[in-house]
């Protein structure tokens, strides 16, 4: 810390740290608000100079790794943002040259974020078939505009969703494909064996793509990709390029979320009865036909060559490293 | 349709799903049949066959593919048929039908215990085992290899809709067996960390196929596909010997109450069933009261079974579910 004590958290990002913890921000939001959150921070910091702004920046990332939950457009960002701070700090910039940048980065990570979920929606509405069944599991935005891309250029389609809990965000996609008037059919995930060969297409999003070309998605995805597989049914992974985790290039990951016992038992179950599982789980590139991103239809070796690509900080790589200690 | 209050009991709870599991129904099943023939009052044999037969269909008719009370049924008319045959009075019939009802009591409790005994032989000292659902065999099973002094852990996930895996929860925390509970989309990350995989079953075909609560399916493939050891405990009495005829199971749809609320869009449907099958190549063994056996090697038992013509002659129109509550 430069010599004015402990920086302290502005309000954007106590609000941004406490709806991770409350898990309100999806992976690919918790990306734009963490960018939002960071930027405001470098903008209103009154640091004079370049070590301090840094400091607090700094700072603030370490508030939300306590709270985040493996999402890698969150982790992206921080990179990007880092690697920047990081660069002005090796350079030399000053802290106003170097909050320009950063204000000027937040605005072409939003328009990127904007004509990346065009070109994915065109791509996933692309291999939708016509008078086809989709299965998808769980919430994912990215996969909403696909369906309603391939719907609003004139395809029929049934669409197959499972409740998705603990939090049930299954419902919460077959309301809103209803509400935009698709047809739409829903179930408990324990359906999956039952309802996945019913499909032509399996379509998913993920929290992170690994180096491996392994995807962390909302638990259950695992074993319908299994079923898909026992089936050959083709199972797409639907998502843009900053979920790809470049940290898992390095074999840094962020521990899982466990599943709380809350979630699954009343409140005067027995103390010693314990809750097992986590709220992601992870499937092998073996199981997945392709990652559809804004880049095209990827395999597991374009996304480690893509990972090669994207903005790397040191600082963070440190940060996640001890996060594992830090953890509880 | 019988006007007898025990059968009207055992018919009301089979339809509300208020018994545990199938051999549980088959106890309940037998003794409501008992305490009709104790109470029959019949003119001559004919008439007192008719008068069970109509309670039997009242029975049939709400049964789903549970094969223990209806095979229970097979033993109590066969014996019934058998004696009529040799011309029996109807204080002779009643006589023997209390008799087989008797034996199949103890016939039922010795298979289970051997079960039990053969299941517990699977289980290692600091073993994970998965379960899923619940299964009052499978709970011998476990209950077995504590009271030989093994030392293990079940986890079990919620099996929506009907939460009866928390039952086994329960169960096992009442029996000072250590539990952990997930929810059934983390089948995927739980059990390949388990040592073994034990379900329940409620009835198995000639072809080897078990029929089970749904989501065994999709973790009976987990488990081949990390090397799990998956077992089905059943005994003789959930041998479906209808499947034999090239009859399907019979399942149950999902209650659309169980995933949506009410204020949900009523166009938005609900689909999938209660029950589904796993194939014979997913299962390691089948545990019974004459051994651990190859799912195949059902057929040969089946073989052995005997039938009651009557029963049989209704279970193409069961099997169809056009079996109404008021007669065929």
């Amino acid at each position: 810390m430069s010599g004015t004590g402990r920086p302290k958290l502005i309000a954007a990002v106590q609000e941004t740290v406490a709806r991770l913890d409350a898990l309100e921000l999806h992976a690919s939001r918790a990306g734009r608000e963490i960018m939002r959150c960071l930027t405001e921070t470098a903008l209103r910091s009154s640091a004079s100079d370049t070590s301090a702004l840094a400091d607090e920046i700094q700072f603030a990332v370490e508030a939300i790794l306590r709270v985040m939950p493996p999402y890698a457009p969150a982790l992206n960002v921080m990179h990007r943002v880092l690697a920047r701070v990081e660069w002005a700090r090796t350079n030399g910039e000053d802290s106003n040259s170097l909050r320009m940048a950063l204000e000027c980065e937040a605005g072409s990570f939003s328009r990127w974020s904007a004509s990346a979920r065009q070109r994915i929606a065109d791509v996933g509405a692309a291999l939708i078939p016509d008078d086809g069944t989709v299965f998808t599991f769980t919430l994912s935005e990215t996969i909403l505009r696909c369906l309603l891309h391939a719907s609003a250029q004139g395809k029929q389609f049934r669409i197959l969703v499972t409740e998705s809990r603990p939090n049930n965000d299954g419902l919460a996609t077959a309301r809103a494909l209803f509400d935009a008037g698709l047809e739409i059919e829903v179930s408990i995930d324990a359906c999956i064996g039952e309802l996945v060969p019913q499909a032509d297409i399996v379509m998913v999003g993920a929290e992170a793509i690994m180096a491996d070309g392994s995807a962390i998605a909302k638990a259950g995805t695992l074993p319908s990709a299994l079923v898909a597989r026992q089936c050959g049914i083709p199972v797409y992974v639907v998502v843009d390029s900053m979920k790809l985790d470049v940290s898992s290039a390095l074999g840094l990951s962020l521990p899982q979320d466990p599943l709380k016992v809350q979630d699954v038992l009343p409140a005067d179950a027995p103390d010693s009865v314990a809750a097992a599982g986590s709220l992601f789980d992870r499937t092998p590139a073996h199981l997945i036909r392709a990652v559809v991103s804004e880049r095209g239809i990827l395999t597991a070796a374009a996304c480690s060559a893509l990972m090669r690509e994207m903005p790397v900080s040191q600082y963070l790589h440190k940060a996640i490293e001890e996060r594992k200690g830090l953890h509880v | 349709m019988s006007d007898h209050p025990a059968i009207g009991t055992v018919v009301a709870r089979i339809h509300a799903d208020a018994i545990g599991g199938a051999a549980d129904i088959a106890k309940e099943v037998v003794d409501a049949l008992l305490q009709l023939n104790s109470d029959i009052v019949a003119d001559d044999s004919d008439d007192y066959i008719a008068q069970i037969m109509d309670a039997v269909v009242d029975i049939l008719a709400v049964t789903p593919s549970f094969a223990p009370p209806i095979n229970a049924m097979h033993r109590l008319l066969g014996r019934l048929e058998a004696a009529h045959g040799a011309g029996a009075s109807v204080a002779e019939l009643k006589q023997e039908i209390q008799l087989a009802g008797d034996e199949f009591s103890v016939w039922a409790e010795a298979a289970l215990d051997k079960v039990a005994q053969y299941g517990a032989e699977k289980i290692n000292d600091g073993d994970v085992v998965f379960m899923y659902s619940m299964s009052s065999t499978v709970w011998r099973i476990f209950k077995h290899a504590k009271a030989n002094g093994r030392s293990f852990e079940v986890i079990v996930t919620e099996s929506r809709p009907g939460n009866e895996g928390l039952w086994t929860v329960n169960e096992m925390h009442q029996h000072g067996i250590p539990v952990a509970v997930s929810i059934d989309a983390n089948i995927g990350e739980l059990a390949p960390r388990c040592d073994a995989v034990f379900v329940g079953a409620d009835a198995i075909s000639s072809d080897g196929f078990s029929f089970v609560k749904v989501g065994t399916y999709p973790t009976a493939l987990v488990a081949a596909a990390h090397g799990v050891p998956f077992y089905v405990a059943a005994d003789s009495l959930k041998f479906d010997s209808s499947t034999l005829l090239g009859l399907p199971f019979r399942g149950e749809s999902i209650p659309r109450a169980d995933v949506l609320s009410e204020d949900y869009p009523e166009d938005v449907k609900v689909v999938g069933d209660l029950f589904e099958s796993v194939s014979p190549q997913l299962v390691t063994a089948l545990i019974t009261e004459m051994g651990v056996l190859s799912p195949t090697a059902v057929v040969s038992v089946m073989w052995e079974m005997k039938l009651s013509e009557r029963l049989n002659a209704l279970i193409p129109a069961w099997a169809r579910g056009e079996l109404g509550s008021h007669g065929a």
